[in-house]
C-alpha cells in the first residue's frame, strides 16, 4: 500500500472517529434536551394545575361566601322586619300609655272634686258599719 | 312514544314483593314511561288477574300472557316486543326502583345524548324491608365488566341497539342480562354511570342477591358470555373462575412485541432472605431468571455511586441488548425513570424498580396484554411484601390518598371481589409497571417535586386529567423488598395541585382501608 493510501486511510479513520464522537455527544445532548423537555412539561402542568386548583378553591370559596352573604341578607331582612314589628308594638304601647295617663289624670281630677269628697263623707257611716259587722 | 319502557318478565313472584315492585313503578316522579310485563305462564292463580287489573287501571301498563312457560329469556323478549320507548329499563318482578329513578336517569341522558347504555348504583332489601349493602360502583370500567357483571342493576339500554344485537339470547339463562350488556357495549357510543342508588335488589332465598351460589348455572352462562364477547372483539383469552361470580380473563399475547425494561439502579444494599444483597444485582437476577418474554432490551439508569465493577457484573449477564444511562448528581426515582423513558426506543416500556422480585414468569406478556386499548397508559401488578401480604393493589383517593388493599391477605377478594379481578383504577404504583411511553412523555413523565411515594399519585392525576387509564391486575404479583407510604412532606404540594381529586376517586368511591366495609 502506498503512502498516499495509508494517509487516506488514516484520515478516514480519524474522520470516522471524530464523527462517531460528535454523534455520541449529539445523542447525549439530545437525551439531555429531551429530559429537560419532560421536566419543563411537568413543571408547566404542575403550575397550570396549581393555578387551576387555586381558581377552583376561589370558586368554591366564592360560592361559599355568596351563600353566606345570602344567608346574612336574609338574616338582616328578617331582623329589620322584627325591628319594625317591635317599633310598631312600641308605638302601640306608648299610645296605650298615653291613654292610661289621661285616664289616671281623669281619676285624680275626679277624686279632687268636691262632689267626690261630699259623697265620700256621706258614705262614711255606712263604711264603718260594714267594717264592724265584718269584725263581729 | 314514552321515553322509557320498563321490561319485566313475571313468573310466580312472591305477592308482597310484586306489589312493592308495582308501587315503586307507579310512584315514579317522571311519568314518561310504559311498563311491559310478560307473564311467563305463572302457575300461581293470582298473577294473571292481577296483571290484567293493572293493565286496565293504567294505560301505560302493557301485558303479554305467554301460553307456555318459556323461561326468563323468552319472557323478557316478549316484553321487549311490546316496548315502544327510546330506552329499555330492566326490572325484575320482585325488585324495586327508587321513586326518582327515571327522573334522575332522564336528566343524565339529557346531559349525554349519545349515551347508549346507562347504569346506576344499587343496594339490597332484606325480607323485613330494610336496605343494606350499598354498592358504590366505579365509573365505566370495561376491564372489570369482563370479570364480573358489576353494572347489573339499574341497567338502561337504548332500544334500537338492543334490537340491533338481537335482544336476549337463549342459552344464557341467569346471565342473560350480562350477555346482553356485553353485546350492547360492543356497539355503544357512550356508557354513563349514575352514582346514585336507583335500584333495590330483594334478597330472597332463591335470588342471586342473597348468594351467588343460589344460581350456579348463571355463573356458567356468565363465563360463556364473556368468552363469546372476547371472541367477537377479537381478543383471544382464557376465561376461568377467579372466585364466587368472578371471572379471570387471561389474554393471549399474540405479538410478543419488543419492549424496553427500564431499571434504575444504585449502590443500595439490603438483607434479602438473610443475605446481604446488592439490589441492582438482585433485580437483574430476578429479571433474567424468571422472565419468559424474550423480546426485550434493558436500559439501566445508574447512579454515580454504583461502581463500575458492580455495573459490569450486572450488565454482562444479559444476552439481550442493554443500554446504560449514567445519572450524575441527583438520583431521584422520578429523575431516573424519566431518563429511562428518554432512552427508551420502543412504544411500550416496563418500569422495574431495583427492589422488585419477579414471581410470575409470564409477567411481561400478561401486563402487556392490557395495553390493547388506546386509553390505557399504565398496567401494573399487585405488589406484595416478603410474606406475601398485599402492599398495593392500585391507588385510591377516597377519602384520602392510599394504597388499595394494603395489608390484606392475597386470598382476600376484597369488597365485591374487587381485589381478585383486573380493573381500571385511578392510578397504580410504578415500581413495576408496563407503560405507554408516549402517554407518559405527553404529561411530562414523573414529577421531580415529590418523593418516590407520592410521585405515583401525581402521575395518576396527570394521566387521569388527560383521559388516560390505569389498570391493575391480580394475575401478576411482584414482590417488593421495600415499603410504600402515601404521606410525606410533599403532601402539601400534592394538595395544591390535585386537592379536588382527593375524596373524589371515581373508581374507588369508598375507603378500602376499612376492614369492615358497609359499602362496596
Amino acid at each position: 500500500m502506498s503512502d498516499d493510501a495509508l494517509l487516506d486511510a488514516a484520515i478516514q479513520n480519524a474522520t470516522e472517529l471524530r464523527l462517531t464522537t460528535a454523534l455520541r455527544a449529539a445523542l447525549e445532548q439530545k437525551a439531555a434536551f429531551e429530559l429537560e423537555v419532560l421536566n419543563a412539561r411537568d413543571f408547566a402542568i404542575g403550575q397550570a394545575r396549581q393555578i387551576g386548583e387555586l381558581r377552583h378553591r376561589l370558586i368554591v370559596q366564592a360560592a361559599r361566601f355568596q351563600a353566606k352573604e345570602n344567608d346574612q341578607l336574609i338574616h338582616e331582612k328578617n331582623h329589620r322586619e322584627h325591628i319594625e314589628r317591635l317599633e310598631a308594638a312600641l308605638r302601640e304601647a306608648s299610645k296605650i300609655a298615653n291613654q292610661t295617663d289621661g285616664l289616671r289624670r281623669q281619676i285624680a281630677d275626679m277624686r279632687g272634686s268636691s262632689t267626690w269628697k261630699i259623697g265620700r263623707a256621706l258614705m262614711l257611716p255606712v263604711r264603718l258599719t260594714k267594717r264592724l259587722l265584718r269584725r263581729g | 312514544m314514552p321515553r322509557f319502557s320498563i321490561i319485566t318478565p313475571v313468573y310466580n313472584p312472591p305477592r308482597d314483593a310484586f306489589e312493592l315492585c308495582v308501587r315503586s313503578v307507579l310512584e315514579q316522579t317522571d311519568p314518561d314511561w310504559e311498563w311491559c310485563l310478560a307473564n311467563d305462564a305463572s302457575p300461581d292463580g293470582w298473577v294473571a288477574p292481577r296483571l290484567r287489573d293493572l293493565q286496565l287501571a293504567d294505560p301505560r301498563i302493557r301485558v303479554v300472557d305467554r301460553a307456555r312457560n318459556g323461561g326468563i329469556v323468552a319472557a323478557s323478549n316478549d316484553a321487549i316486543a311490546l316496548a315502544r320507548g327510546e330506552f329499555l329499563v330492566l326490572l325484575d318482578n320482585d325488585d324495586e326502583i327508587h321513586r326518582e329513578a327515571l327522573q334522575i336517569v332522564a336528566a343524565a341522558l339529557d346531559d349525554a345524548p349519545d349515551c347508549d347504555y346507562l347504569y346506576s348504583d344499587e343496594n339490597k332489601i332484606r325480607p323485613d324491608g330494610t336496605h343494606f349493602d350499598d354498592f358504590a360502583k366505579p365509573k365505566w370500567s370495561p376491564e372489570r365488566l369482563l370479570a364480573q357483571n358489576y353494572t347489573s342493576h339499574l341497567s338502561v339500554l337504548r332500544r334500537s341497539l338492543v334490537e340491533q344485537v338481537g335482544r336476549f339470547r337463549t342459552g344464557f339463562d341467569g346471565s342473560q342480562d350480562y350477555d346482553l350488556i356485553l353485546r350492547v357495549i360492543e356497539r355503544a357510543r357512550r356508557v354513563v354511570h349514575v352514582p346514585k342508588v336507583l335500584y333495590h335488589w330483594r334478597t330472597l332465598p332463591s335470588s342471586t342477591a342473597s348468594a351467588a351460589s343460589a344460581k350456579p348455572y348463571a355463573f356458567v352462562a356468565a363465563l360463556k358470555a364473556v368468552t363469546e364477547h372476547l371472541m367477537r372483539t377479537n381478543t383471544p383469552a382464557d376465561v376461568t373462575e377467579a372466585g364466587p361470580s368472578l371471572a379471570r380473563v387471561r389474554r393471549a399475547n399474540r405479538h410478543h412485541a419488543a419492549i424496553t425494561v427500564i431499571v434504575p439502579i444504585d449502590d443500595t444494599r439490603q438483607r434479602i432472605w438473610g443475605v446481604d444483597t446488592l439490589m441492582a444485582r438482585q433485580v437483574s437476577d430476578s429479571l433474567l431468571r424468571k422472565t419468559t418474554h424474550n423480546n426485550f432490551s434493558v436500559v439501566f439508569v445508574a447512579s454515580e455511586q454504583l461502581d463500575d465493577h458492580d455495573l459490569d457484573h450486572v450488565r454482562t449477564r444479559f444476552e439481550q441488548e442493554t443500554d446504560l444511562v449514567r445519572l450524575n448528581g441527583e438520583f431521584s426515582y422520578a429523575q431516573a425513570m424519566n431518563a429511562g423513558l428518554v432512552a427508551c426506543t420502543t412504544s411500550h416500556a416496563v418500569l422495574l424498580d431495583q427492589h422488585c422480585d419477579v414471581i410470575d414468569s409470564d409477567w411481561i406478556e400478561t401486563l402487556s396484554g392490557y395495553l390493547d386499548r388506546e386509553s390505557v397508559a399504565v398496567v401494573a401488578p399487585v405488589l406484595v411484601d416478603q410474606h406475601g401480604i398485599t402492599l398495593s393493589a392500585g391507588l385510591g383517593l377516597t377519602p384520602e390518598v392510599h394504597d388499595i388493599g394494603c395489608a390484606r391477605h392475597p386470598a382476600d377478594l376484597g369488597p365485591v371481589g374487587m381485589l381478585a379481578v383486573a380493573r381500571e383504577c385511578f392510578g397504580v404504583r410504578t415500581r413495576c409497571a408496563v407503560v405507554d411511553v408516549a402517554a407518559l412523555k405527553a404529561v411530562g413523565g414523573f414529577s421531580r417535586d415529590y418523593n418516590a411515594d407520592l410521585v405515583d399519585f401525581d402521575l395518576a392525576c396527570k394521566l387521569h386529567a388527560v383521559g388516560k387509564h390505569a389498570i391493575i391486575t391480580p394475575l401478576v404479583k411482584i414482590r417488593l423488598f421495600d415499603e410504600l407510604c402515601a404521606t410525606g412532606d410533599d403532601r402539601q404540594m400534592f394538595e395544591s395541585r390535585w386537592g379536588r381529586y382527593i375524596g373524589n376517586d371515581p373508581y374507588t368511591r369508598f375507603d378500602t382501608r376499612e376492614r369492615e366495609l358497609t359499602g362496596a
